[in-house]
């Protein structure tokens, strides 16, 4: 009874904290949505500014021989496809230099002395690209290029190396054999350029993602609220509350009862907010979803929550300094939400994060979500969650009981 | 000067063991990271669903070649069933090789050998298809040299004493002893050659972060020692609390200036960091800039825990607006965002001179306090 009696007084209190505190809140619950808002602006942003002005590189040709030439013609020619991205253009080095200088060149490609005779005769070839500093990423993507590029010249001269050791036997005139040798060799490049056709392409739709943005709506939803447990348990904290609550635990109360009442009420603010924004989610999408997919999200989404809270909690209990705490507060959030899936999909992670991922609770949460609501699954299972949740309360209540000897 | 540096380590001491772990923890965690990163790197997978409609020796090795590159996920399935898991997005696209690969590679038609799917959630297909299309064409190739030599005995009138066979393990065997062209690439004013140029996320750019919020984590000491009771004191002394807190401020970012030119000379030798003279002036100009912003913070935040809390969400935004940015390629993003500093070496930034005048102010304004006033 009297644990009862303390409880309800504690929560009392929280309730009256969060109402002094309750203009300022609705601010700090926007930063998330400002964060996701603007990420979104940016990247849109992002993409109209890539099509508008192509990569410039230069290549450089010190290679003075008839037969570079007609390849960087063909190279010229087959960039027309891609126009939009890239252009190429043949400069000398110094101009090259000057043109990174004004900071107008991303990249240039020198095309060493002797390149095509070294290619034919199959000697060691470097082929030495400069990147601009000050584009740096530009820099990379003409590296894949170059790299690409540099894929089929390979293929294209182990098949001359093939040719030319039976081409010896038939042709003795050295100048011949490499006009010949030049010839297969410029049309293997060709053949290797053309090499589009290989692949034909059709679009599948998800059947449940009938709209991409329903996918990228739940994750978004989830993290948010994610992030918001956060906010509201860091914003019920108050720095005196540690030298206030061991005055406290004088009286007979203990640090669990403080602590459950702190957390109640954390969920319960944490309901409502969730309880609207989910709201509001159902309404953008439109989701077609019955009383009993109200009753599995919800129980998903409690016990999730109770996880996360009895996390933060641990945590708090254990490391006394407040910088230490945030970090690692953070840092178990953030590593949470990206075994969850919710920022990078779960299929792109190594195979063996993949075998574990079932233990986690965010991935377990955030799966049976989509199941609901994406695939349109009348099932959940609820046990795994409900095992964790309960672990982590047990551990939760257990460091509570031993930190309350401790500390008095 | 003496007493200045006494006056910081009376300070440090009480807190010296927090202190040191915030000073060094970038340094820490960006080995950390790296070494992390570097695994994960390594094995993140795709998942590409294979279908292989007539099991013959060019489609099996073709299936073997692309499992081996390191990217890639295969999983061999029917139609149907890729088709499905597709649809759920449990595979990144699905490929389909045709009937009659072999014999059409043979004669050297490549058109449509393969039909690919990607669904509207496909992240990796243009790489996936890439990849597919250069082995393809690697296969089709030697087909293409074979025939070749076969056209030269032909035009010589010698019959041909190679078989087929033969001419394509011979193609292999070359490209397997010989990869004879390397690229390599540097950036223009650089002596060496970067290793790892294809990465964004760079040691220095991860130890930008971090220390940029340690850096909040660090300056809590403003707080503390401006709304400490012996700051009333100061009004007795010749000096103000604000020239105290600005001397301190100069000397935090001279120390922490020593401690990051250590930390890349070890990165220098760690992972071939580039370091010169105008970069430690620019890793100067950014020490100041972050510097200056915890002061700045600091001066009209009263509570600690407000005050991390702030760094934490200049640090998040900090972060999520760079690693767009820098796709973005917009001039005001440049001037705008503290961190382009240091990662791409632009001295055209707006906080070095907002932060400059904002201390100026502050150093002005500071005279104003008297005795009687308080």
């Amino acid at each position: 009874m009297q644990t009862l009696k303390h409880y309800f007084m504690f929560l009392q209190i929280y309730v009256k904290q969060s109402k002094r505190k309750w203009l300022t809140f609705p601010l700090i619950l926007l930063s998330p949505i400002i964060m996701i808002g603007a990420t979104l602006f940016l990247s849109v942003q992002a993409l109209q500014t890539e099509e508008a002005e192509p990569i410039r590189i230069g290549i450089v040709n010190d290679d003075q021989s008839e037969e570079i030439t007609m390849l960087i013609d063909v190279l010229m020619e087959a960039q027309e496809a891609f126009e939009q991205y890239v252009h190429m253009e043949v400069l000398d080095e110094t101009s090259a230099q000057e043109q990174m200088d004004e900071n107008t060149l991303s990249a240039y490609v020198v095309f060493p002395a002797n390149f095509i005779e070294d290619l034919f005769y199959g000697q060691e070839v470097l082929l030495e690209m400069v990147g601009n500093k000050q584009k740096q990423v530009e820099s990379i993507v003409v590296k894949e290029i170059v790299d690409s590029v540099m894929r089929h010249i390979n293929t294209s001269q182990a098949n001359i190396l093939l040719i030319n050791h039976y081409a010896k036997k038939f042709i003795d005139d050295k100048e011949v054999r490499n006009e010949f040798l030049f010839e297969q060799f410029m049309s293997f490049f060709m053949y290797a350029l053309s090499k589009d056709k290989i692949v034909s392409t059709d679009e599948v739709t998800n059947i449940a993602t009938s709209s991409l943005y329903l996918y990228y709506g739940l994750s978004a939803f989830f993290i948010i609220s994610t992030i918001w447990l956060w906010i509201v348990y860091l914003f019920l904290y108050r720095e005196e509350a540690d030298r206030m609550s061991v005055r406290i635990r004088l009286y007979g109360v203990t640090l669990t009862q403080q602590l459950l009442a702190k957390l109640t009420i954390v969920l319960g603010i944490h309901f409502i907010l969730s309880f609207g924004l989910f709201f509001l989610f159902k309404n953008i999408f439109d989701l077609p979803l019955d009383g009993e997919d109200y009753g599995r999200i919800t129980t998903i989404f409690a016990l999730y929550s109770v996880i996360v809270v009895a996390i933060l909690a641990m945590i708090e209990m254990l490391i006394t300094s407040l910088k230490g705490r945030l970090l690692l507060q953070l840092i178990t959030i953030l590593l949470f939400l990206i075994s969850s899936g919710a920022i990078v999909p779960t299929i792109y992670f190594p195979l063996y994060v993949q075998d574990w991922l079932p233990y986690i609770y965010s991935y377990e949460a955030l799966f049976w979500l989509q199941e609901i609501i994406l695939n349109g699954r009348l099932y959940a299972a609820y046990a795994p969650l409900a095992w964790m949740a309960v672990v982590a309360m047990l551990l939760m209540l257990a460091i509570a009981f031993v930190k309350g000897r401790r500390t008095i | 000067m003496k007493q200045m540096l006494y006056m910081r380590w009376l300070h440090m001491k009480r807190q010296l063991y927090s202190i040191l772990f915030w000073l060094f923890i970038p340094f820490i965690a960006t080995v950390v990271l790296v070494q992390l990163l570097d695994v994960v790197k390594d094995d993140t997978s795709i998942p590409v669903g294979f279908v292989i409609k007539e099991e013959t020796p060019l489609t099996l090795e073709l299936a073997k070649k692309l499992e081996e590159e390191s990217f890639f996920t295969i999983h061999l399935l029917d139609e149907k069933e890729a088709l499905n898991q597709l649809e759920k997005h449990e595979l990144d696209s699905v490929f389909i090789v045709r009937e009659g690969y072999d014999e059409k590679l043979e004669k050297g038609n490549r058109h449509k050998l393969i039909h690919g799917y990607e669904s509207d959630m496909s992240f990796a297909y243009v790489s996936t298809i890439e990849t597919i299309q250069s082995l393809v064409q690697q296969q089709a190739s030697r087909y293409k040299a074979a025939n070749e030599v076969a056209k030269l005995y032909r035009q010589f009138d010698i019959p041909i004493d190679v078989t087929e066979e033969e001419l394509i393990e011979r193609s292999k065997e070359i490209e397997a002893e010989r990869t004879l062209l390397h690229t390599s690439m540097k950036y223009r004013g650089d002596e060496q050659h970067t290793s790892n140029a294809a990465s964004f996320f760079s040691p220095t750019f991860i130890w930008v972060f971090i220390s940029f919020l340690t850096t909040f984590f660090l300056f809590d000491w403003v707080i503390k020692e401006k709304n400490a009771h012996v700051a009333t004191r100061f009004l007795f002394t010749k000096k103000s609390v604000t020239t105290y807190l600005l001397e301190h401020f100069i000397l935090y970012t001279v120390g922490l200036f020593m401690i990051d030119v250590i930390v890349f000379f070890i990165f220098h030798f760690l992972y071939n960091e580039q370091i010169s003279w105008t970069f430690f002036l620019t890793l100067f100009l950014c020490r100041y800039v972050w510097n200056s912003s915890a002061f700045l913070i600091s001066m009209w935040i009263k509570r600690p825990f407000i005050f991390y809390l702030t760094g934490l969400s200049i640090t998040f935004v900090a972060i999520v607006t760079y690693v767009i940015g820098i796709t973005a390629q917009s001039t005001w993003f440049t001037f705008l965002h503290p961190m382009e500093i240091l990662l791409q070496g632009n001295y055209m930034n707006v906080w070095p001179i907002l932060n400059s005048v904002l201390l100026i102010i502050i150093f002005i304004r500071k005279e104003d306090s008297y005795v009687a006033r308080t």
